[in-house]
């Protein structure tokens, strides 16, 4: 099973440009695809932990990557991910429920410790966490998620440069393009897609999670609570974040 | 102390025995052994949770 993590992918850049994103076109013409109106507190810390945990966020309890001025460590989630709690070979790479992001059975270490704001520095991760990414599927875990977060920090503060952010839609379209290439599409084999959260303009979301001025600068954007989610041979539907760990679990169960 | 019961293999059964090996403590041993290798490498310096610390700040995390 392969689940592949966009942070902050939305519909409202994909769709309208399905023909630069031939990728993302293939997936929408081989698979189910829907939006996932998160009902919790859109933000990527819970989010993420709610997908890979199978708990809503009021189940895991799990807010933010920093609580009461404390950077919060793996340890800091009350609560089991899946692959914790799978008798599988998994290989799981950075997802972001803290920061640094988890990995399990494998190592990476990201550029700017995955919470870079530099453009260089991003593509630099993105290329090198698909290097990895492609690696470590030659090994044929029986279960591999990894999540790309550069969009998330290129959306915050280039938001209103749509060709930017076209072209970050691109680079992440190759990403999946790539890693495609270890999926067959006429296989059993179950494949997600998803964000966490979607993006959008500053006020159109219904929470905001970051505040326009920052000492970094201004953002140009924030979250949006439709995310992105494409499944092949995926079952129970989806409608959730937390249904993500729960069709994980009722797989390899 | 929890009890928990493990499968094993005829021929490895046969090689506890053989060698007399005390295997509640051979277990206990190797998972002592994964769970701190675990542990150390997510383990992260002083240093670099302040300046993930201050990323965060920067980007306006800790505003919220």
């Amino acid at each position: 099973m392969k689940v592949l993590g966009i942070d902050a992918a939305t519909w409202d850049i994909i769709k309208p440009h399905r023909d630069e994103l031939p990728n993302f076109d293939k997936l929408m013409e081989e698979c189910e695809y829907k939006t996932v109106t998160v009902e919790e507190t859109p933000k990527s810390a819970p989010l993420w932990t709610s997908i890979f945990t199978g708990l809503r966020q009021e189940e895991h309890g799990h807010k933010d990557f920093v609580v009461d001025d404390e950077l919060q460590k793996r340890e800091d989630i009350d609560a089991e991910f899946v692959w914790e709690r799978l008798d599988v070979g998994s290989k799981i790479l950075q997802v972001p429920a803290v920061i640094p992001p988890i990995n399990y059975n494998t190592e990476y270490e990201p550029e700017g410790f995955g919470v870079s704001s530099d453009l260089e520095e991003l593509e630099a991760d993105r290329k090198k966490l698909l290097e990895k990414s492609k690696e470590v599927l030659e090994e044929d875990p029986e279960f591999f998620a990894v999540v790309f977060m550069q969009l998330d920090r290129v959306s915050h503060f280039y938001w209103n440069d749509k060709d930017l952010i076209l072209e970050w839609y691109r680079r992440m379209d190759e990403v999946l393009g790539e890693l495609l290439e270890y999926y067959d599409f006429d296989s059993d084999e179950p494949l997600i897609v998803l964000s966490d959260h979607g993006f959008a303009e500053f006020g159109e979301g219904r929470v905001q999670t970051l505040p326009e001025e920052t000492p970094h600068g201004t953002l140009e954007g924030d979250h949006h609570e439709d995310a992105v989610l494409i499944t092949n041979n995926v079952e129970p539907e989806i409608n959730q974040p937390e249904d993500v760990g729960k069709a994980i679990l009722s797989y390899f169960r | 102390m929890q009890r928990k019961t493990i499968s094993l293999p005829d021929d490895l059964a046969e090689f506890v025995d053989e060698n007399h090996i005390n295997l509640s403590r051979f277990v206990q041993d190797k998972l002592r052994e994964l769970a701190e290798s675990d542990s150390d490498q997510d383990e992260i310096t002083e240093e670099q949770a302040k300046e993930i610390f201050q990323k965060l700040e920067s980007l306006g995390y800790l505003d919220g």
